[in-house]
């Protein structure tokens, strides 16, 4: 099946859209892969800067805790100092650095000597089986233990063991710190610190209840990973919200360190600049295609133009309106020789009109002379029929004289008429019935008559055997079935049915000796086959109140 | 290996993700399966916040077992929890935001004295509260929504005294009682010194103070051995227990101390030291990791937590997963209280059931601490 072709401004307006939309969507794509590339970069590394400003602060926050311990152990001797220094000692670090919630000194059995606040129910206790003191046991260096609620001020603390010989020096360490950074860190609001003990237990995050009760969240999967070691700048999912995140790990305490940004807030820079560019990039297309039609009008205009003229040739005006063709060579060359060509053609049309008109006045000349034949052998017919006294010979000479009258009446209807080729029914056939009713033999009959005949186009070849069969029909009903003193009717119709032709001819009269019609027995049963024969036709016979002839032709021929 | 009551749970998870699965497959696939509201209330903050978040852990780390196995009946847990902050009114209010925010039971509270304060609204309410550690008397007898995995003071203290007099042949002993948690503290000593006295013993000498406050545990102790006791009875929570027991070895005294399962956490070995190896505490689970569902848990707690799992995590673990098992029997139109008091459910070591009360019927070991970790008394 062929594909139905396209208009050219539509192929055109095609080619301009994707010369222009496509480049600036490559355009759109290349600058937002670079914005997005670079954006990010400078996204991930803030962050990045950010948690390892943290980092350092926490680990300056744990190296003045380790060196401030290192000292007051260095300075302290449990075998030559009396308890009441030791206390002294304690006090006063406790007072001058308030990061220390209480200070400690154990023996090396893990008995508490001395204590700072002082705490008579700690005084002598052993604390032999707290975790750092066990770690500091056995590694013989300083030891930070896992965070933990203290049970004395309720708060996030970590207890650290710094060795002194012979014994150790416990601090536990307010966390308050932490909160404080994380305070600071969160103030923005866009940035939020997450940090959790070794255990994946919260210390800070800016829910500070649920520090206080606890929260663990090694469940999540970045916190364990942190605390496996694997530290950088992701993007992840954090309890349900996704975050860019920068993760380290706190050494020697083990904590994970997570500085979290909202992704929404995070690229929200990087979301605003694609956003811009793809509302510069719609107005860009939107401009694009605007032009792209006045374009495609612009290209087009000249060859609607030109089609418009070939139109007017094509309906045979043949000196049509000059196109505007003054804006590409090419067209302005197709329509000279278009405009050229229909000159040629009203040229030819003219001298073929004249041609034409010349045969025709020509066939109608040849018409109108045999029809004055003819009218010249039926005067003379006529002559010599009022000199025959033989009834027979009288009546066969009549039947010719009506044969002629029809063949004569063909050619006069044929040159009379603007179409030299074909006979119209609708006016030939009423007028043959007319002229046989004024015939002298017929004119005191009483006959009535009922014509409808279509408009149906003969040639000449099929108009003559149909005018002389009607000829013999109407001659036969008008001498069989009717008597001069009596009132017949004569129905008469005609249309074109399809590939058919189709006339009925009847009578009221007498009916017919159909052994008469069918043997063709007489000279003009005889003559209507051999003419329904010639035609390729048929003719039928039925007697139904009165007689009725029906006659198909076929209309190879009839228009 | 034996097989635990751990691997069943486990193997019980996958029938219910199966059963899930089948239901899905042939009945109305299209429905969005909403979560399973389950709320926690207990005493998470504070100096005695400790034993309670161990607690929470446990019923956290069910949870996320339950769900990582398709939920109940294809329907996740979602798991509300509320700090009662060891006050009634927040407790009243803990609950309270619960039941708004739609749970269909609470798992709470850790203490007695909490899970009283909010009962009254929990009874008014029909909201079911499932405690996982609280035991005083004035909680049990009463046909109500509050229902305890927990063996009741009664039987606790009546354990304790039994084993104090039969096993340690003790006659005499002095208490000691924290007042912060009366309801639990007064009801357990009334109960054990019932049966102590019963069989022959004698409670010498009580004396209380308030954990709330700033307490001088050596004068305390000072007082307690006034009567020169053959042993002492400690009703208060690990850490003033562990106080206790440091002070009493300082005072170079050596005798049996009787605790209750108030103290029976890790901090009780932490802040304890060596002077904790001859408590003995009534409480739940044989402690023999090796043999039994526990001993998975302690693993799986472990793992999870990075921290030594006790018997509050896995009484939090098991009232949780029993609460699971409930809702997964529930029949349609069928109240959560009738399930629970009508089926029986896989504990760790035992099949637990309740009476008429919401109590449950459980077997109780006395504890003790032998190098550093809680073990039975009797092995």
């Amino acid at each position: 099946m062929s594909r139905k072709p396209r208009f050219l401004r539509s192929v055109l307006l095609d080619h301009l859209l994707l010369a222009s939309l496509v480049p600036l969507l490559l355009l759109l794509v290349a600058v937002t892969i670079l914005f997005n590339s670079h954006i990010r970069d400078s996204v991930f590394s803030e962050n990045s800067m950010i948690s390892a400003a943290i980092t350092r602060e926490i680990d300056t926050f744990l190296q003045h805790i380790d060196s401030v311990g290192k000292w007051v152990a260095a300075q302290t001797d449990i075998t030559e100092e009396s308890i009441a220094e030791m206390q002294m000692r304690l006090h006063n670090t406790v007072l001058m650095f308030d990061a220390f919630e209480s200070l400690q000194i154990l023996d090396e059995r893990g008995v508490v000597l001395a204590t700072s606040p002082y705490n008579t129910n700690l005084i002598g206790s052993n604390q032999s089986s707290q975790e750092y003191f066990r770690k500091a046991a056995e590694s013989g260096e300083v030891v930070w233990s896992s965070s933990f609620i203290s049970p004395y001020t309720g708060d996030p603390t970590v207890a650290v063991a710094f060795p002194v010989d012979p014994g150790y020096l416990v601090g536990n360490i307010r966390l308050k710190r932490l909160s404080y950074i994380g305070t600071q860190t969160s103030s923005s609001g866009k940035i939020e610190l997450v940090i959790t003990n070794s255990q994946g237990s919260l210390l800070v995050h800016p829910d500070r209840d649920l520090i206080l009760q606890q929260e663990n969240i090694l469940n999540s999967a970045v916190v364990r990973k942190i605390l496996d070691g694997e530290t950088g700048t992701l993007e992840t999912e954090f309890r349900g919200r996704q975050v860019l995140c920068s993760t380290s790990l706190i050494k020697p305490t083990n904590w994970a360190v997570l500085v979290m940004q909202g992704k929404q807030s995070a690229f929200a820079l990087l979301r605003g600049m694609i956003i811009s560019l793809v509302v510069l990039m719609l107005l860009a297309g939107g401009l694009s295609v605007a032009l792209a039609y006045f374009s495609r009008r612009r290209i087009v205009k000249p060859i609607v133009q030109l089609m418009e003229t070939i139109r007017e040739i094509a309906e045979g005006n043949y000196r049509p309106a000059e196109p505007e063709s003054d804006n590409y060579r090419e067209i302005q060359y197709v329509s000279a020789n278009m405009l050229h060509m229909a000159e040629q053609i009203a040229e030819r049309e003219l001298q073929l009109k004249r041609n034409l008109h010349e045969k025709e006045v020509l066939v109608k000349e040849v018409h109108h002379r045999v029809k004055n034949n003819l009218q010249l052998v039926l005067s003379i017919l006529n002559l010599k029929y009022t000199s025959i006294t033989d009834e027979a010979v009288k009546n066969a000479m009549y039947d010719n004289i009506g044969r002629i009258y029809t063949i004569s009446q063909v050619h006069e209807q044929l040159y009379s008429s603007h179409n030299l080729a074909e006979i119209d029914l609708s006016t030939y056939l009423p007028s043959l019935l007319a002229y046989l009713l004024t015939l002298e033999k017929y004119v005191s009959y009483n006959v009535l008559t009922d014509v409808q005949v279509e408009e149906v186009l003969l040639n000449i070849d099929q108009a003559i055997p149909v005018g002389l069969i009607m000829f013999e029909l109407i001659s036969n009903s008008l001498q069989h079935s009717f008597s001069d003193d009596s009132t017949g009717r004569i129905r008469l119709t005609c249309r074109r049915e399809a590939e058919t032709v189709r006339i009925h001819i009847g009578d009221n009269g007498n009916p017919f000796d159909t052994k008469l019609f069918q043997e063709a027995d007489s000279v003009g049963f005889s003559i209507i086959h051999e003419l329904v024969r010639q035609l390729r036709g048929s003719i039928s016979y039925e007697n139904v109140d009165g007689n009725r002839f029906t006659i198909l032709i076929p209309t190879a021929g009839a228009l | 290996m034996k097989k635990g009551a751990y691997t069943l749970i486990r193997q019980g998870l996958h029938f219910f993700s199966l059963l899930v699965l089948s239901v899905l497959l042939f009945g109305s696939c299209s429905a969005t399966q909403q979560p399973v509201k389950v709320g926690f209330a207990g005493q998470l903050s504070g100096s005695a916040g400790t034993p309670s978040t161990v607690v929470r852990n446990g019923v956290i780390l069910a949870v996320e077992h339950i769900n990582a196995n398709g939920g109940i009946d294809g329907r996740s847990i979602e798991l509300l929890i509320e700090d009662d902050m060891g006050e009634a009114p927040e407790a009243r209010q803990a609950d309270t935001d619960l039941y708004n925010a739609g749970v269909e039971v609470i798992v709470g509270h850790t203490t007695s004295e909490m899970s009283a304060a909010g009962l009254s609204f929990c009874n008014e309410h029909e909201l079911l509260l499932v405690s996982p550690t609280s035991s005083a008397e004035y909680l049990m007898g009463k046909d109500d929504y509050f229902f305890t995995l927990y063996p009741s003071n009664r039987q606790l203290a009546k354990a304790l005294a039994e084993f104090a007099y039969n096993e340690l042949q003790l006659r005499e002993t002095a208490a000691l009682i924290d007042e912060a948690n009366k309801l639990y503290t007064e009801n357990y000593y009334q109960e054990f010194k019932k049966y102590f006295e019963r069989l022959g013993g004698r409670v010498e000498s009580k004396y209380t103070y308030n954990s709330l406050n700033s307490n001088e545990f050596h004068l305390l102790t000072g007082q307690l051995m006034s009567t020169d006791p053959e042993s002492v009875l400690v009703l208060a929570a690990s850490l003033d227990t562990a106080l206790v027991a440091q002070q009493l070895f300082k005072r170079g005294v050596s005798i049996p101390i009787l605790g209750c399962d108030w103290a029976a956490y890790q901090e009780l070995i932490e802040q304890g030291g060596p002077y904790v190896e001859h408590i003995y505490i009534p409480n739940l689970y044989s402690s023999n990791r090796h043999v039994s569902a526990y001993g998975e848990l302690y693993q799986e707690y472990q793992e999870r937590f990075r921290e030594k799992a006790s018997v509050g995590a896995a009484i939090g673990y098991e009232t949780m997963w029993l609460v699971a098992q409930a809702l997964g029997m529930q029949a349609t139109n069928t109240p959560l209280k009738q399930t629970l008091l009508e089926e029986r459910f896989e504990g760790f070591e035992e099949t637990i059931s309740f009476n008429a009360y919401g109590e449950a019927q459980r077997k109780i070991y006395i504890k003790t601490i032998r190098n550093g970790e809680f073990v039975n008394a009797h092995e």
